[in-house]
């Protein structure tokens, strides 16, 4: 009896165990044709990047085929739990470049967040799984802004969707605002007008007080010629395989 | 029945009931004991070694899918820390050498890999991926003299340079652990690093599971910055459960605390040169996606900044470590309009 008893809680706290360690489950390339070697390849590549001659390759495929590898990863995006993975494809689909990404990205900012688990007084716990969930909102953000860096054509939708998500989602606002400032360099003051006072920080160029400026231009004079001799140089740190 | 008789059985239905809430309520350590093993992955890989081969955990449970996971930057051809052992014997002097605990996890797994992937697998191999985000995040990489002052900013004229050397002179010990610290068991709310500090030079840095396991190189070296704040300079959270970090928040930014180091390393990481060999596009994203998180999450008072903000921090790093983390001086309402709370 008292063993039974013991054994059926475990098993009722294993379950829920088992429950919470779902992971999240992306197709494997086994499972599809091209587009999921290609995806799977330029997720384990994406470190080296465009470094890499297979991740080179699998992304001109996939950038061929971007609706839809978009389409393929759309459903892990809006609903899995935050997770690495999920930061990770929220990445890919922002080099991937298609337009229908452009909405997905959207779907994926204006999602409620979950609430992060409660804290515990004294004990320094994470949600990781709170954590990956901004993570991937911010991303989205980014990836929104890479849009435009591939294709120039989709420039002004892209800009719109920044501005829209900076003014309505108050979470990605300072990221959105930095994404179009770098997006759009001397003509981000145009869109001054769309945002309030709050807001003017965002516009005007930081910049350190008076007595530091003399120590700042001999800095960066010279930290742009170390960098000039470094890429002579043109030895990396590293290679990819 | 008589009454007696229904009184008795009442009275041996109640101890029968509070005689199995005793033996629940006995028994329940154990249990959680048993489930805490269960999540101790790390734990029961080392103790099922056959032979020293150590099967490593693969179960990153809230950052992994099949075809990647949070160890996408733990490959070995972009840490190359892995071919040298001047700069293993660098890397393992920011108190990692004299750490405890590490003798679970063999010195020869350090420069361990699996084959098919080749990402570095084993604990004390991902601790010096996260430490070589710290290291090559400078051009100067192993070469750079981190035992001059701190003030020394001739020397350490950007915040990166200045970082590693905060770090290892901050750092007194490093310790292994194959714990998973989560609030429960399977739960995704855990404790990546804890650090001890002391009057003395006591202190120490306890890493858990999920550093090895659940988070990935950049944030491993962001964690490290924010943890060396608590250790030799004793700065802990002041913002209790004040935000959504947990009990991990610090009350604001110009508290100069460790989630403010934290971000000012990321914002470095961040502003490096495009071209710069180590820190790839992906690891740069990533460093934006964890500074706005910190920012947004990690604050009792909301950061009034951005990263935009920061984007001096390699040119002048003074200003930012004496000047901008701390200001909230009344006498200087320019620092303090700009960058204070």
């Amino acid at each position: 009896m008292k063993g039974l008893l013991l054994i059926l809680v475990c098993f009722a706290l294993g379950v829920s165990t088992l429950q919470r360690s779902e992971s999240i489950e992306v197709p494997s390339a086994d499972d599809g044709g091209p587009l999921m070697r290609h995806l799977d390849t330029v997720t384990s590549q994406m470190d080296p990047g465009v470094r890499s001659r297979e991740y080179r390759e699998s992304l001109a495929f996939l950038r061929t085929h971007a609706a839809d590898a978009t389409a393929e990863v759309s459903g892990l995006l809006l609903d899995q739990p935050g997770s690495f993975g999920k930061w990770q494809l929220t990445y890919l689909v922002g080099e991937f470049g298609d337009e229908s990404a452009i909405a997905l990205l959207r779907d994926l900012i204006d999602q409620p967040l979950p609430e992060p688990q409660p804290a515990m007084e004294g004990r320094h716990y994470i949600d990781l799984e709170y954590a990956e969930d901004v993570a991937s909102r911010v991303q989205a953000v980014m990836s929104t802004a890479r849009i435009a860096v591939h294709r120039p054509a989709l420039r002004d939708q892209v800009v719109s969707e920044l501005v829209a998500a900076a003014r309505e989602v108050p979470l990605v606002k300072s990221t959105a605002l930095f994404e179009l400032r770098k997006l759009l360099g001397p003509d981000f003051p145009t869109l001054r007008g769309y945002f309030g006072p709050e807001d003017a920080k965002s516009f005007d160029p930081f910049m350190p007080p008076p007595e530091w400026q003399a120590l700042l231009r001999r800095r960066m004079q010279e930290h742009r010629r170390q960098e000039r001799e470094l890429r002579e140089k043109g030895e990396p740190v590293c290679r990819s395989k | 029945m008589s009454e007696q008789v229904r009184i008795g059985v009442r009275a041996k239905a109640l101890l029968i009931a509070a005689g199995v809430g005793a033996l629940v309520y006995m028994f329940m350590p154990s249990c959680a004991l048993f489930l805490a093993d269960e999540d101790d992955t790390l734990c029961h890989a080392l103790a099922a070694a056959e032979g020293g081969v150590v099967q490593w955990p693969v179960d990153e449970r809230w950052h992994t899918d099949p075809t990647g996971g949070c160890h996408v930057f733990d490959q070995v051809m972009m840490n190359p820390w892995c071919l040298s052992e001047d700069a293993q014997e660098y890397i393992g002097g920011f108190g990692i050498v004299q750490g405890h605990n590490w003798g679970d996890f063999e010195r020869g797994d350090l420069t361990t890999y699996d084959e098919e992937s080749a990402e570095v697998d084993a604990p004390l191999g991902r601790t010096y991926n996260g430490y070589a985000n710290l290291v090559y995040a400078n051009r100067e990489g192993i070469e750079l003299d981190r035992g001059r002052s701190l003030g020394d900013f001739e020397y350490y004229d950007t915040f990166l340079k200045w970082a590693s050397a905060f770090v290892s002179q901050k750092t007194y010990r490093v310790n292994g652990s194959c714990s998973r610290s989560c609030q429960t068991v399977g739960s995704s709310s855990c404790a990546i690093a804890n650090t001890v500090s002391g009057a003395f030079r006591n202190d120490y840095i306890d890493l858990y599971q999920t550093f090895y396991y659940d988070i990935d190189a950049v944030w491993r070296a962001s964690t490290v910055v924010h943890e060396v704040r608590h250790a030799r300079d004793q700065v802990l959270h002041s913002g209790g459960t004040g935000c959504p970090r947990g009990s991990a928040c610090d009350r604001r930014w110009s508290k100069a605390g460790s989630n403010t180091y934290e971000m000012l390393w990321l914002a470095a990481y961040y502003w490096t040169p495009e071209d710069h060999p180590f820190i790839t596009p992906a690891r740069r994203a990533r460093a934006q996606v964890l500074f706005e998180e910190l920012r947004k999450n990690a604050f009792n008072d909301p950061v009034q900044w951005d990263l935009g903000s920061l984007a001096l921090i390699n040119e002048i790093p003074e200003f930012y470590v004496y000047e901008a983390a701390c200001s909230e001086d009344p006498e200087n309402p320019h620092r303090c309009l700009v960058l204070a709370n």
